[in-house]
């Protein structure tokens, strides 16, 4: 076949990929000819060719012969693929914020998507929608509209300029044209500016307005107790003046301290808002004492369930629970001592609320397996961590954290708690009780309900979509390492043997290298030795590895679940006989 | 406090549809035909509602489905779907199943100060006999942090046995999208066609 022709015939491969990515179609004819096409295509950013050619084994395994073409290539299809997917997904107006995170991680400067054309100016996904997403519905297009803070959207039309105080830097002027060059994670630290000095600007960051509105609700509480006629002339003069934090701290201790006839439900209220009292303060020592009081606790406690033993399987060795703040979250795990960090605040809340003192709580071993029962979902979230990050370290490979490891956290958590709210009264009744003062109590049942109601298939929907939507997916995060491996892979085939040299006995070593998020690697290849980028190249290329860990954990769960249900299939169930 | 009260008042206002301006009437929805391959389902589809399907995640778990999103949104979705749960799904043991994790919440409660659930009712669909559950919950959405955001949520299932499986046609949407998307989904509903 002469050249002319087998050109014609690669241009008319790419051009049907173009229309519609041939699911069927691709796998026909000459691979080499459509590995050519699907270069051809996915360079124009053509989401559906990338499809295929992620779908064609035939393929994939003929572009192997060059490694780092076929990282290159790899990379820039798993960013197109994982863009429409993520496109696909149900975005509207509510979840602008959402939709705003996961596009801040994906286009960027010297991403794949960027270097497609998708990026790094936000505005370019608004071409490529049109190009490749004609027909998605109006709202969608104006929730991408909103999510890449197009300056129409947050500063209006009648004008192109906003003013704004920056730090030190003082009065400073942001014109349109400035703007449009911002990429969104530039955007995003404008606007968290803006929301210093303007609260309109809040409908713009999810966390900060809700935190808002907490504060508010406990606000209106606060003035519900001031004029309810159950504080004395003294009491309310002693509030009087005071900041809003001192106020509620104060009320707290007049709750403990005298009879004031409020309802169980505003004490309650202004309880877990404020600030701990003296007593109910776990100081480090009994911080430390507590966390190896509840090893044993918790350990107990999650004997006896499938889930449970399947968290406990995460340490061989023992839990290794420590009591300490975490911010902004009930638990985490921390990968430099490989134990469990429960969160003192949401604990000594639950101690305020139950009248617990610090000292009663160390002399009281009830106490402390409430405690244990109360914390114990989260010590199964965390120890789904582990298990990832432990099978990371075994197989020595890179394991970035995505959406894959929420959901099988947040399933594993789910069950645990479907569990034991079958077979545990006393953990039911501690986790129903506190939902009205504990948002943490509620958000646990709240887990374990979808993950119920919902079977495995729903429940990583709700996840992907809901929970997790600010996480990149495993292949968006593979695409983005990739890309920026294999691009600096190429620059040192050139560079100075000498200077290869140098940066390899001396640049950032492998064990280093796995500690770091997508984001820390994809901007520090110019200082990771070449055998380590080979290496990480290498465990990007292969995804099914990490697919087919997660699928089997998942397949677990789903199991487990299923007979659970099967063995409580008649227990109180609400299924009227089929009669109409 | 009064400030932040303000603040929030303002916020609230702001995203207001009201702000938008009247909105135009809304034209008759255009309905078309859908037929899932294997002959498990068909149905009519509105036809500006976006369709979903993953086929590889069916297969994986033998449940077969749709998702219809709204063109217009609020807080969550409105979304319809449309499952053939086939005998050997990989999530619920049968029909019964599906309806009591459908039917309470995981501490088995059916009335919580953010979840109503209304009793299983006995109906018949296009011929079919059949289950409607209906509820309304508040959904946290950052579950493992402590930002207590939140949507309300209305829901509206029917359950259909089949010889071999059952299938589920289920509507979700925020509370306030509710009403207004109702008379899509019974369409959807009722032309509804599966295996007996």
């Amino acid at each position: 076949m002469s050249a002319a022709a087998r050109t014609a015939r690669i241009t008319a491969t790419a051009a049907v990929l173009l229309v519609c990515g041939l699911r069927a179609g691709a796998a026909e004819g000459d691979p080499a000819d459509r590995l050519a096409a699907y270069e051809l295509a996915i360079a124009s950013a053509n989401p559906a060719a990338a499809a295929a050619y992620l779908r064609d084994g035939e393929a994939r395994e003929l572009a192997q012969a060059d490694p780092r073409k076929s990282a290159e290539l790899l990379g820039k299809a798993e960013a197109l693929k994982d863009l429409k997917d993520l496109l696909n997904m149900d975005w509207d107006d509510a979840k602008v914020n959402q939709l705003n995170k996961s596009l801040a991680i994906r286009i960027d400067v010297e991403k794949p998507l960027s270097l497609l054309g998708v990026g790094p100016e936000p505005e370019k996904l608004l071409s490529w929608l049109v190009r490749y997403a004609p027909r998605y519905p109006a709202a969608k297009k104006a929730a991408v509209r909103k999510a890449i803070r197009q300056w129409e959207v947050v500063f209006g039309t009648m004008t192109d300029t906003r003013t704004m105080k920056w730090g030190q830097a003082g009065w400073q002027n942001i014109t349109k044209a400035n703007w449009e060059g911002m990429v969104l994670r530039e955007r995003n630290a404008v606007i968290e500016k803006l929301i210093a000095r303007d609260p309109s600007f809040l409908i713009y960051n999810d966390e900060r307005l809700a935190a808002e509105k907490d504060r508010v609700a406990v606000a209106a509480a606060l003035i519900q107790v001031k004029n309810s006629g159950a504080l004395s002339p003294a009491q309310l003069s002693q509030l009087s003046g005071k900041s809003f934090d001192d106020q509620l701290y104060l009320l707290g201790n007049m709750f403990d301290n005298s009879d004031i006839a409020v309802s169980q439900d505003l004490k309650n209220k202004i309880n877990s808002a404020r600030s701990s009292l003296p007593g109910e303060v776990l100081p480090y020592q009994q911080r430390q004492l507590l966390g190896g009081m509840l090893n044993t606790a918790v350990t107990k406690e999650l004997s006896g369930t499938q889930a449970g033993a399947r968290a406990l399987s995460a340490f061989p060795g023992g839990l290794k629970i420590t009591v300490a703040p975490v911010q902004g979250a009930y638990s985490r795990y921390d990968a430099s001592t490989g134990g469990i960090v429960l969160d003192s605040e949401t604990i000594q809340q639950y101690m305020r609320v139950k009248g617990y003192t610090a000292d009663s709580l160390m002399r009281s071993p009830e106490q402390v397996a409430e405690i244990a029962k109360y914390m114990s979902p989260a010590v199964v979230y965390e120890s789904a961590h582990k298990m990832q990050a432990d099978w990371a370290v075994s197989r020595g490979i890179y394991l970035p954290q995505v959406q894959e490891n929420e959901i099988e956290a947040m399933s594993l958590e789910g069950l645990y708690t479907t569990e034991k709210m079958q077979k545990d009264r006393k953990f039911k009744d501690i986790l129903t009780s506190s939902r009205e003062f504990s948002s943490y109590a509620a958000k646990k049942m709240d887990v374990g309900t979808q993950y119920q109601k919902r079977g495995s298939k729903g429940f990583a929907i709700t996840v992907r979509q809901l929970y997790s939507a600010g996480l990149p997916s495993l292949s968006t995060a593979a695409a983005h390492v990739l890309g920026a491996v294999t691009s600096e892979l190429e620059r040192r085939e050139t560079m100075p043997a000498a200077e290869k040299s140098a940066l390899d006995s001396g640049g950032l070593s492998l064990s280093e290298t796995l500690e770091m998020s997508p984001e820390e690697l994809a901007y520090s290849v110019k200082e990771i030795q070449t055998p380590v980028l080979v290496k990480i190249q290498g465990d990007l290329s292969n995804l099914g590895t990490y697919r087919s860990r997660y699928a089997a954990s998942d397949r677990q769960g789903r199991k487990s679940l299923k007979a659970l249900e099967r063995g409580t299939a008649s227990a109180g169930a609400a299924v009227p006989p089929l009669t109409i | 406090m009064k400030n932040a009260l303000l603040n929030l008042s303002l916020l609230a206002f702001m995203a207001s549809p009201s702000l938008a301006g009247a909105q135009p009437k809304a034209r008759a929805e255009q309905y078309k035909p859908y037929s899932m391959e294997g002959g498990h389902f068909s149905c009519l589809v509105p036809e500006s509602w976006e369709l979903k399907r993953d086929k590889d995640q069916d297969e994986e778990y033998k449940i077969y489905e749709i998702e219809l999103v709204a063109p217009k949104s609020a807080k969550a979705p409105i979304a319809i779907f449309i499952s053939y749960y086939s005998k050997d799904n990989e999530d619920f043991n049968d029909y019964r199943d599906y309806i009591k994790r459908n039917s309470r919440n995981v501490a088995g409660e059916t009335k919580t100060s953010r979840e109503n659930y209304a009793p299983v009712k006995n109906i018949r669909l296009n011929d079919r006999k059949g289950f409607e559950l209906s509820s309304e919950t508040l959904e946290f959405l950052h579950p493992e942090s402590k930002s207590d955001e939140s949507v309300a949520l209305k829901e509206k299932i029917y359950v259909l046995p089949a010889k071999s499986g059952f299938y589920v046609v289920r509507f979700s949407a925020p509370r306030e999208e509710f009403a207004p998307n109702l008379k899509v989904f019974e369409k959807v509903a009722r032309s509804f066609k599966g295996r007996p």
